[in-house]
Order: structure tokens, then sequence, then C-alpha cells
């Protein structure tokens, strides 16, 4: 379920259902490369700064990624872009594999999507607990080839901070490490654009709340 | 996912539920269920920009109010640092309910404000045979003015599990 506003518009997504200003509109089906896959886990964000609504969905094994192509909310939208799962983990089992729960955030200059990859090959172990593929914004927006780069949290399950306003273009996220208690955070930022900067991600120490 | 008594089984297994950086500070909202009774934790991190060393600054944890368990819990936040909490709760004997709360940014740090419920359930939520239905998230967002804070929830209507948009007004006065 997602929910998003433009401040005149406002979106919401449940499993394939969308509505605008909460009214029943259309299925996701629309936004979606493959409209017979099933569909899930939908995530939708107005960028105040390109003044785009960008919205992503589980569609069967990937994640479509959609973009509107002006400030209305009711499109019309690029063509959708299919992001395999592989995109995120090479090691995601093709047959069987896919990307849950994956979550959307536009900052200034990125579109980040965190998803967990589920279902990797049993002759490479283990998937990541959650990875995070990192988009040009510009490319999305001109609706051109999309140069990307993926970020591995491979024992820490992340969420990505939806920035509020866009006021910074590197993505913020937060987790807790596997087996650390819940009050252990760990707190990344990824910085760089891929196609034109080297994408690089600093962590956070661990940090307990203090007594 | 509900049960046919209305009970939440489970939703996604990530203590971290949902988190908002708004300006400088980062604010994340994480979960734990300890008995069937839920327990949300709103943490605030300072330090990212200009040079990333984050820390903590502040947490402040709300427990379910009817004891039952949570889920679908989100956040959002001003740029003036003020927050609301949206999420469900459910029980055997709870039908799920919708529930707000929040600080505003000069409350004392570590508080959160009484709950409130925004949407009472009106009855057990039966799934249809074979259908799955999820809260993996739910999600808030906060308007370009800075003004209001929308929230997502679920709540059970009459004949089945509702989404409702719930506006939380951010008034200029305390």
């Amino acid at each position: 379920m997602g929910i998003a506003t433009s401040g005149g518009h406002v979106i919401t997504v449940t499993n394939d259902r969308l509505e605008i200003d909460n009214q029943r509109v259309e299925t996701l089906a629309v936004r979606a490369c493959d409209a017979n896959a099933l569909l899930a886990d939908p995530d939708y964000q107005y960028d105040a700064s390109s003044q785009r609504w960008f919205s992503t969905i589980l569609n069967g094994s990937g994640v479509d990624l959609a973009i509107s192509d002006a400030s209305a909310p009711d499109g019309p939208y690029y063509a959708c872009y299919r992001l395999a799962p592989a995109m995120w983990d090479a090691r995601i089992d093709p047959r069987t594999g896919f990307i849950d729960s994956p979550r959307l955030t536009v900052t200034g200059n990125k579109v980040a999507i965190v998803g967990t990859p589920i279902n990797c090959s049993t002759s490479t172990g283990d998937c990541d607990r959650s990875d995070t593929l990192v988009i040009n914004k510009a490319d999305a927006v001109a609706g051109r080839r999309l140069h990307t780069a993926t970020v591995r949290h491979i024992n820490t399950p992340m969420r990505p901070a939806r920035d509020v306003n866009g006021f910074n273009d590197a993505v913020f996220i937060v987790g807790h490490p596997d087996g650390a208690a819940h009050d252990v955070f760990r707190v990344g930022v990824i910085t760089g654009v891929p196609g034109v900067s080297t994408v690089t991600t600093a962590l956070g120490r661990s940090t307990r709340p203090s007594p | 996912m509900l049960d046919a008594s209305g009970a939440i089984l489970r939703d996604f297994n990530i203590p971290t539920q949902h988190a908002v950086v708004s300006m400088g500070p980062l604010w994340t909202l994480t979960r734990t269920q300890t008995n069937g009774i839920g327990q949300l934790g709103l943490t605030e991190f300072g330090g990212l920009v200009p040079t990333f060393a984050p820390h903590r600054v502040q947490t402040a944890m709300v427990t379910s109010p009817e004891r039952t368990s949570v889920a679908c819990p989100a956040l959002a936040v001003t740029l003036n640092q003020d927050v609301a909490v949206g999420f469900t709760t459910a029980s055997p004997a709870h039908y799920a309910s919708a529930y707000i709360t929040g600080r505003r940014s000069y409350d004392p740090p570590g508080t959160l404000r009484p709950v409130q419920k925004v949407a009472t359930g009106q009855a057990p939520f039966y799934p249809l045979s074979g259908q799955v239905i999820r809260m993996d998230y739910c999600d808030a967002a906060t308007t370009p003015k800075n003004d209001t804070l929308l929230f997502a929830l679920n709540y059970s209507g009459r004949f089945d599990l509702v989404t409702r948009v719930i506006p939380v007004i951010v008034s200029q006065n305390p």
C-alpha cells in the first residue's frame, strides 16, 4: 500500500488498485509492463523537483517502474521500465526468485528501490537480506535507457527513507542487522549517480540508544 | 495477514517498518511484538548532513492501546519536525482498527501524545478462501505546504478490509 500527494492530488495504491483523490480510477495494470502478471506491493511518490509521479509495483518476479510525463496524476506515463530481479541480486533463481516488498524513494538526482531478494540459487548461497537498486533519475524522467547501480545490504534488511520535499541528493537507508537487538540500528547513505559518478555507500556505526 | 477471527497473524518480518528524512533529521519507525502485544518505537537520528556521522537523538515508544498486535505502521514528518504515526491493531476480540499518535517539534524528547482511534473496526475480517491479504506496509505522505500529513491505514469494514485516507492537519498553534 502506498500514498503520495502533490498537494493538489492524492494517490493511494493498494495491491493492484489505484485511487486518485479518493475515487477509484483504474487498476494498476495500466502502470505495469505485463498486466497479466501478479501485481503486488505498489508504491508511489510525487517528486516536487521534477513534478512527476513515480510508481513501482512487484510484477511477477521483477519490479516495474513508471514515471508520469507531466504533473497530472492520471498520466500519461512513460512506457514502464521492467527491472529484472537479477538487477538487485544476480544470484536470484530466474525461475522462482523475485524481489519482495520493493520500496521507492526519489531524491534530487536518484531513484532508489530497496527490495528483498527471494530464492537465490542453492549453489550460490542465501540471498542478501536486502539490496538497493539505484537509478539515474534524469534517465528515468527523460524516458531513456537507465543507468543503474546495485548496493548490497548482505545481512541487514534495510528501508529507504522517504525524502520530504526532496531536500537531499543522497539516499538514506536504515535497518537492523540480523541477530542484533531491535534497538540497534544501522544507518547508511548512498551517494553518486549511476552513469555520472561512482555510487558509494557509507554505513554509520550501529547505534544503540543511550540509557 | 489476518485470520478469520480478525487476529493479525503476521506481516512483514522486518523490524524497521518505515523511515523518512526531513531536511536534516531521519526518523524511523520500528515494531516489536511480545506475547501478542505490539509496540512501536519512533527514533530520530541526527548527524546525516553535511558530514555523515549518524547518532541517535531520541526514541519514543507507544504500546498498542488495546494491548493487541500492531501491523502496518507508518510515519510522516513536516519540515518543522512535527511527526505523526499511524498504525492498525487487531486481536481475536478486537476488530482491526486504525490509530494515530504523534509529537510536535517542541514536545519533550522521547514523548508521544495520547493515541487516538481514527477508524473503528466494524466486523471480523474473513479473507476469501485462498486469498492472501498482505499488510507488508502502510504509508504516509507530507503535503508540499507541510501543513497536512496523510495516512493510508487499514481497518475492518462491514464487508471487507478497508483502506482509509486519514489527514492529520498540523496547526500553527500547539
